[in-house]
């Protein structure tokens, strides 16, 4: 029998809900402090009106849904806590965005805000060289926000450590925390990232004004915008024709060396910041990572090579290789229009773009995807499983990695990782097969469905303003899906199905 | 001004010469049919966004032609007549490039682009007047009264439970 939620199970669902929306709103002053900084009036109202509304509904929230004492969540209120906060987040932070009037329609700026805060980088903008620094700021600033967590936010500065705390951690698709409290966690993510938010700007705004050329006033722009995006492996760009618009080799190499940055996991940068260096090399994300990138680029390189795509290695690395980091990083930068990959590339190359951008990077981190550690353990298992073949039957296998710590490998490890693969895998093809329903052909709906659902961002160019509404509405749960690791969103449709039917 | 005139109209007219000797392209045409123009003198237009980004004696600009932008590597001398560049305050000057289209450009790492050859402003750019609009305003105004008075009742309400 399906039990229906009670009015407290809904009052603490709403409280919660009401201080993530709080914390989301509270991030939207800073860009209309750009928006001031730049001299932008209109989009300050724009900016005004999203800012004011989140608060409204943020505080209506608290009111509607106040709790007289401490009361700790269930593993149920943390999930669908999470997976509402993030569809409420999607529609406020598209408020501004829908206001600046370059998407044609609301659900567009809903897309563009999923795409955000899923640090995916599929963008339905219209006009975007025109759009204002403020409203620019907002979107990739979103992406910064959903790709440390919204949820950390709220946890950072408005919700009590606790249990409760650590099931909303839970649901937004982290399940290590680094420090015993996941209030100092979520603390130590935010220290994390704006150490390496001034440190990036700074490197990227002096190598776009020295070597790419841009003015120093817009080049401390586009540094602080690229790195939200590079490090959050989100992929949004100022400008529309993405990384291409600098036209210069360094300043792509020093995204290429955040996007790497970015896709580490955060237990490891807090190894590396207590001077444990060699977790980097022992780790098995890390060795999954460096395997299965050299094999990706190895398959897309000889692809492109042999058909003469580009002349050289300078082309073939600022290019091919350039897209490849970029989708197994998730981050989906890109240095080449979109068409080019369907018009230039050849079938090989592209497989292997899908499989990094299906694969993704590690658990953790800011990147989506299935994740290195799941790979890891499922290429240890098969391997585990031929020894045990090749040698004797008395002979006992057992199988050592390093996560952190040093670990065996045991089935409830590997099945966890398979079912999550598995899950993956099936929603990839669900999105292609929404795609060809569509009328796009095989290989360009996956291609799309891979970016959307792994949080990449690449596009082969479905992705247009002009694409059919169900198939944006797809887009959008894959993004959402694929950013929370599915469990709160089953979770979130359970609720709704024990509100409809439960006794 | 006659003397002004007269060097525009002969621009025009070395500009019209030339469309009749090499292919005016867009860029959706540049980029689906890259390997058909490699190498070809083309005529391409539309307007600069972004910034002029100067290299030494040459710059890159990106000219928007309403479906993509595409770099234009070109000397800094072609640029003498361009005042405006494309950005939220500014519609950038409308151009016409003729130059040497590159799918795959040698000199610049790969890059699908063009280097000028000759460059003309068609339509220069202007600062875009910003329009307030009384709507948005009175949707703030309401918004911030509603807020406001969730506030005060969220205060009133502590107050209470305290006592």
């Amino acid at each position: 029998m399906i039990l229906k939620p009670q009015t407290l199970d809904i009052r603490i669902i709403l409280h919660f809900l009401g201080k993530i929306i709080l914390g989301f709103g509270m991030m939207m002053v800073l860009p209309v402090a750009v928006s001031v900084i730049f001299g932008e009036t209109v989009p300050l109202i724009d900016l005004a009106i999203g800012l004011v509304a989140t608060m409204v509904v943020g505080t209506a929230c608290l009111l509607l849904a106040r709790l007289d004492k401490h009361i700790e969540m269930s593993w149920t209120h943390g999930m669908v806590v999470v997976s509402l906060g993030w569809i409420v987040c999607m529609f406020l932070g598209a408020v501004p965005l829908y206001l600046s009037g370059h998407w044609k329609s609301f659900l567009d700026a809903c897309f563009e805000s999923m795409s955000a805060l899923a640090t995916t980088g599929l963008t339905l903008a219209q006009d975007l060289d025109h759009l204002s620094h403020g409203a620019n700021f907002w979107r990739h600033l979103m992406m910064f926000l959903g790709g440390q967590g919204i949820v950390v936010v709220a946890l950072s500065f408005l919700v009590k450590s606790g249990a409760g705390a650590f099931r909303m951690y839970v649901g937004e698709g982290r399940d290590e925390k680094i420090l015993p409290s996941v209030a100092e966690t979520a603390r130590f993510i935010w220290l994390v990232s704006l150490v390496y938010f001034v440190v990036g700007t700074c490197l990227l705004a002096l190598c776009g004004h020295l070597s790419a050329g841009l003015s120093l006033r817009e080049a401390v722009f586009h540094g602080a915008c690229i790195f939200m995006a590079a490090f959050d492996t989100g992929g949004f760009a100022p400008q529309s024709q993405n990384i291409i618009y600098y036209q210069d080799g360094l300043f792509e190499f020093c995204t290429i060396i955040v996007m790497i940055w970015g896709a580490i996991n955060f237990n490891l940068h807090y190894a590396i910041w207590n001077g444990k260096r060699r977790e980097l090399w022992r780790d098995i994300e890390i060795r999954t990572f460096a395997i299965t990138l050299g094999l990706v680029t190895l398959l897309a390189g000889a692809a492109l090579a042999k058909g003469h795509v580009y002349g050289d290695i300078v082309g073939l690395g600022r290019r091919g290789l350039y897209q490849v980091i970029s989708a197994h990083t998730t981050t989906g930068f890109s240095t080449i229009y979109s068409s080019q990959f369907i018009l230039e590339w050849k079938s090989l190359a592209l497989l292997a773009i899908i499989m990094a951008m299906g694969m993704g990077a590690s658990i953790c981190s800011t990147t989506g995807g299935i994740k290195m550690l799941r790979i890891g353990l499922i290429g240890k298992a098969f391997r585990e499983d031929v020894k045990r073949f090749l040698l004797s039957d008395s002979s006992i296998v057992s199988t050592k990695f390093h996560h952190l710590k040093d670990m065996f490998l045991d089935d409830k490890l590997v099945r966890s990782a398979a079912l999550m693969t598995i899950a993956y895998v099936l929603v990839y093809l669900f999105g292609t097969a929404a795609a060809c329903f569509a009328g796009y052909p095989l290989l360009e709906s996956l291609f799309e469905s891979t970016s959307a659902a792994g949080n990449v961002g690449l596009s082969c160019g479905i992705t247009q303003a002009g694409m059919p509404v169900f198939l944006k509405v797809v887009y959008i749960i894959q993004m959402w899906a694929g950013r929370l690791e599915f469990v709160s969103v089953l979770v979130l449709g359970g609720f709704i199905v024990s509100c409809i039917r439960g006794k | 001004m006659k003397r002004r005139l007269g060097l525009c109209l002969a621009a025009v007219m070395i500009f019209l010469a030339m469309g009749r000797l090499c292919h005016a392209a867009s860029s959706q045409e540049l980029i689906a049919e890259a390997k058909l123009f490699d190498g070809a003198h083309v005529l391409y237009g539309g307007e600069i966004i972004g910034e002029v980004l100067r290299r030494g004696d040459h710059a890159w600009i990106n000219v928007y032609d309403g479906d993509n932008a595409i770099g234009v590597w070109v000397s800094s001398a072609l640029l003498e007549n361009v005042k405006h560049t494309g950005s939220y305050k500014y519609s950038g000057d409308r151009i016409r490039v003729h130059g040497i289209f590159h799918r795959a450009c040698p000199e610049h790492g790969g890059a699908l682009d063009i280097h000028a050859q000759d460059l003309l402003v068609v339509e220069p750019g202007q600062q875009v007047i910003e329009e307030l609009d009384s709507k948005k305003i009175l949707v703030l105004a309401v918004l911030l009264g509603v807020l406001i008075c969730l506030l005060m009742v969220r205060i009133f309400l502590k107050k209470r439970a305290r006592k």
